[in-house]
């Protein structure tokens, strides 16, 4: 092949995000003759997630898939899909995610400054809350409680509501639920099946409290040595994987939710004043978002509530 | 090929005393220039691994166990240990076994707990008549177990490499190191029957032994209260050495142990051991990252699931492979190095990766006690002012003695992971 | 070359002292996590960069006075001259390594500078705070290698016995 795409994964291969980039792999390398190869570095053996942004944007690797949020020190705005309740439908994480919609469109734009170009956008689900014995039904349940976040945002939002936010990686999350180092979780529900962690937790708490998204990003300067040809057909690639992930993932959620109850779990979904609730306690977490990001916060918050 | 020709050049550049961290840093950035990837991953892979909070534990696990050890620490708890089992049939090498066991728990290097009991059990076993060869063994071997018996260095490590719990890495450690603290006691008490003729040591009056466990007592609840802490999960294992460094203080200051200049020296000797340490992790990170561009860690593992598809067979073959390159490779890069070649393969066999960590712990005390290379001889040969080739010597029984306990481990893997998982 | 080697010596210092404040740092952490249930937003990332630039500053000391662990087992039986050519070759090796480094480091440094880029933690601190104790520390190593590389030509380098 006389073009290598390496690709920098944290997840391993059998993730649904390792998946989606064989199969965005397969689509190129069939299309392209062979002309172009797809190498994917699985497990963080080459870059962890957090690293990714530096990395590709440097130029030190070709592609690197990296969780949406690592570009908050770039681009703060990007941090509009851990806005509290305000993605917390399907439709409306559809059509914030559309390519080159009000939301998207100018994240897209903004992450392009950092020398790199989002080729697509890989779905991974909505944050959920793991307890144990009783649900977390509103910001009341999760007063002076500790709570395991993932980044800053979703720990203004656990202080807003009284808690106590501690970061936990993911790999520590299991035995932290299990010895009681927080007393509430929060992941993707499919981090529920992949870690077993009904072993640990007994409740699951529907509350979408936030959209997790990855995105595939392509190092600018080496996207424009590119060849046209070539362009299109990783542009094609992408797009079917894009939408193969999306699609799917409604079935992963619902089946991961359906482990989850065959394993013992109860699976509670808030009421629509208990969100309203979740939701009152998080103005401040709006505001701060507005604060931080100036205008093209506020563009995309305005965006995104009229979805 | 390739493979062959970046050994050589590693063993090249080893042998001709270039510091492990830069060999290996060296090489990864020679290998990434010459294969055309960019450069810029040496730098990023350096900051990346100073950037794990995980191995922020290393200082903290060395300045706590130092400033215990400023304090007099190994002189108290071999002190205590003797006054309760000293009269036993080989009463001294087991209260030199425990202490190493004790010790352990406060410890995380084996390096640091063979040579602190030692400084004490060495000269007052061969006065007692104890064979210098199997005094010897005994202190190499007893001092492995400071990284079975949590906290352990080389542990943290392997959990930042392979994105795995430390807890339960630590947790998982237990069981093991309690079996091999066993087999060490007992091996000991059949050679005190069979090859005595040393010295019996009286037993200790009562008032002895409640003076001196008194004075043991705290640094042992020290440790007790820090495995708590892990265990119950009230803290990550970096911020239990925290707790562990704020109570070792509290400790020498109350007993009045600790002056200004041995805190000093606590303080310096840490943050050497720290600084070694860490850039070998920094400089393993940039020769993983070349050779997995390279994709030889993905080309040896495919061979490996490949041929030796049961999990017996790899298992032996990969400890022949791991007790070979633990003759020559110094311990800490032998997990970097071998950890990425190796799980994937093990994992596709079905072996749990907290299992495999504490296999690959066993087995890199192996490599700290085979000659030519293995730290802990070096420790004892200076501790103990004698021929490397008398340590060597009397490490061999314990040699068998671990491997065993592999053994053990492989058809009883619940010795490992019971205490992480059910208990 | 004497005032830089204090100078590598007080480095050495700061970095002790960095790794005991993390210490400190950390201690409060659990602290005000468990006493007051309200946890610190700076303990974990501050703690954290006193690693980075206290192994960073420390490094040129350790390779000053020979504490890098190094395996020993060929070079203890050569003679001096043997001992001699294989110091300088091993720290021109270092030597080389540290410049490219440094040169990179140096690299990824000024870009996150100059876009003003952060970390996104719950601190948000530049990255190039961090960033910048790479190309510090190699460009030290650097300057050290070659002083050693000159001891190996005059024959003054340290023996084994006078290490540590
Ligand atoms: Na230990
Ligand atoms: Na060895």
């Amino acid at each position: 092949a006389d073009t290598t795409l390496r690709i920098s994964l944290q997840l391993p291969l059998t993730s649904h995000l390792g998946q989606n980039l064989l199969l965005f792999k397969e689509e190129v390398e069939k299309n392209s003759n062979g002309d172009i190869a797809v190498e994917i570095y699985d497990s963080a053996q080459l870059y962890k997630d957090k690293e990714v942004p530096a990395a590709v944007g440097s130029g030190a690797i070709e592609m690197g898939v990296a969780s949406l949020t690592r570009y908050v020190g770039d681009v703060p705005a990007v941090d509009i899909f851990y806005q509290p309740f305000l993605f917390d439908t399907e439709e409306k994480v559809r059509a914030a995610v559309a390519p080159g919609s009000a939301v998207r469109g100018p994240l897209d734009e903004a992450i392009q400054d950092t020398g790199s170009t989002v080729l697509w956008w890989q779905a991974y689900g909505g944050a959920i809350m793991l307890s144990k014995e009783a649900p977390i039904k509103t910001p009341e349940d999760m007063k002076g409680k500790k709570v395991r976040v993932f980044g800053k945002t979703l720990g203004d939002f656990v202080k807003a509501a009284g808690g106590a936010p501690t970061l936990i990686s993911g790999s520590e999350q299991y035995l932290a639920y299990q010895r009681g180092t927080v007393d509430i979780g929060m992941t993707g529900v499919s981090g529920v099946k992949s870690r077993k962690l009904w072993d640990v937790m007994d409740t699951i708490t529907v509350t979408n409290n936030a959209d997790i998204e990855f995105i595939v990003v392509v190092n600018t300067d080496f996207w424009n040595g590119l060849s046209e040809e070539h362009k299109a057909i990783v542009q094609a690639a992408a797009l079917t994987a894009e939408n193969d992930v999306r699609d799917r993932m409604s079935q992963i959620e619902a089946d991961a939710y359906k482990a989850a109850e065959e394993n013992g779990m109860t699976v509670y979904r808030p009421t629509a004043e208990e969100i309203t609730a979740w939701k009152t306690v998080s103005e401040p977490v709006y505001e701060a978002y507005i604060e931080k990001t100036g205008d093209l916060g506020q563009k995309i918050m305005d965006a995104a509530k009229k979805l | 090929m390739t493979t062959v020709l970046i050994l050589a050049a590693l063993f090249s550049l080893l042998l001709i005393r270039v510091p492990v961290a830069f060999a290996l840093g060296g090489l990864g950035l020679a290998l990434l220039l010459f294969g055309g990837f960019s450069p810029l991953m040496a730098p990023q892979a350096i900051l990346s691994t100073l950037d794990g909070f995980i191995l922020l534990a290393v200082p903290l696990f060395l300045l706590m166990s130092n400033i215990l050890l400023k304090g007099g620490v190994g002189k108290d708890l071999f002190a205590a240990v003797h006054a309760w089992v000293g009269h036993w049939p080989g009463g001294l090498a087991v209260a030199t076994i425990i202490s190493c066991g004790i010790f352990a728990a406060i410890s995380g290097s084996s390096v640091a707990t063979a040579a602190t009991i030692g400084t004490v059990a060495i000269p007052e076993m061969i006065e007692r008549g104890y064979q210098k060869r199997f005094v010897y063994g005994l202190l190499a071997a007893g001092g492995t177990l400071g990284i079975l018996i949590p906290p352990s260095i080389p542990m943290i490590v392997y959990g930042f490499v392979t994105e795995q719990s430390v807890i339960a890495l630590f947790l998982a450690g237990i069981g093991p190191g309690l079996l091999l603290l066993t087999l060490f006691i007992i091996f000991s008490m059949i050679y005190a029957r069979w090859f005595g003729g040393f010295e019996a040591v009286p037993a200790a009056d009562w008032e002895t032994r409640f003076w001196a466990s008194l004075r043991a007592l705290p640094s042992v609840l020290l440790a007790v209260y820090v495995i708590r802490v892990i265990y119950i999960g009230a803290a990550t294992p970096t911020e239990a050495a925290a707790i562990g460094l704020a109570g070792a203080l509290v400790i020498t200051l109350a007993m009045r142990r600790l002056t200004w200049l041995s805190f000093r020296q606590a303080i310096f000797d840490s943050m050497v051991t720290t600084v070694a340490i860490l850039m070998i992790v920094a400089g393993a990170k940039v020769f993983g990252k070349a050779i997995t561009l390279y994709r030889i860690p993905q080309d040896i593992s495919m061979f490996i699931s490949q041929n030796f598809d049961t999990p017996l067979t790899f298992i032996l073959v990969v400890s022949v492979v791991l007790l070979i390159m633990g003759l020559v490779f110094e311990a800490l890069s032998m997990v970097l190095i071998m950890t990425p070649v190796l799980l994937p393969a093990a994992l596709i066999l079905g072996f749990d990766p907290i299992w495999f960590g504490v296999y690959m712990v066993v087995m890199v005390e192996c490599a700290l006690i085979t000659p030519p290379v293995g730290l802990n001889l070096y420790v004892i040969q200076s501790v103990a002012k004698s021929k490397l080739s008398e340590v060597a010597r009397g490490v061999l029984p314990f040699l068998g003695l671990m491997l065993f306990s592999v053994a053990v481990l492989y058809f009883w893997p619940a010795l490992a992971l019971y205490i992480p998982f059910n208990f | 070359m004497t005032a830089f080697s204090s100078f590598l010596r007080a480095l050495a210092w700061i970095a002790a002292l960095l790794f005991f404040c993390a210490g400190g740092m950390l201690t409060y952490e659990v602290a005000a996590r468990y006493l007051f249930i309200a946890p610190t937003i700076w303990a974990a990332e501050l703690s954290q960069l006193c690693l980075i630039w206290g192994t960073m500053l420390a490094m040129p000391w350790l390779l000053q006075s020979g504490r890098h662990i190094a395996v020993d087992a060929i070079t203890e039986r050569l003679g001096p001259l043997g001992k001699r050519l294989c110091y300088g070759l091993s720290m021109s090796a270092v030597g080389l390594f540290s410049l490219i480094v440094t040169w990179f480091g140096g690299d990824i440094f000024w870009d996150s500078f100059e876009r003003g880029r952060t970390t996104g933690s719950m601190l948000d601190l530049p990255t190039w705070v961090a960033e910048l104790a790479i190309p510090i520390g190699f460009a030290l190593l650097f300057a050290q290698a070659l002083i050693e590389v000159l001891k190996a030509m005059r024959g003054t380098m340290l023996e084994a016995g006078e290490r540590s």
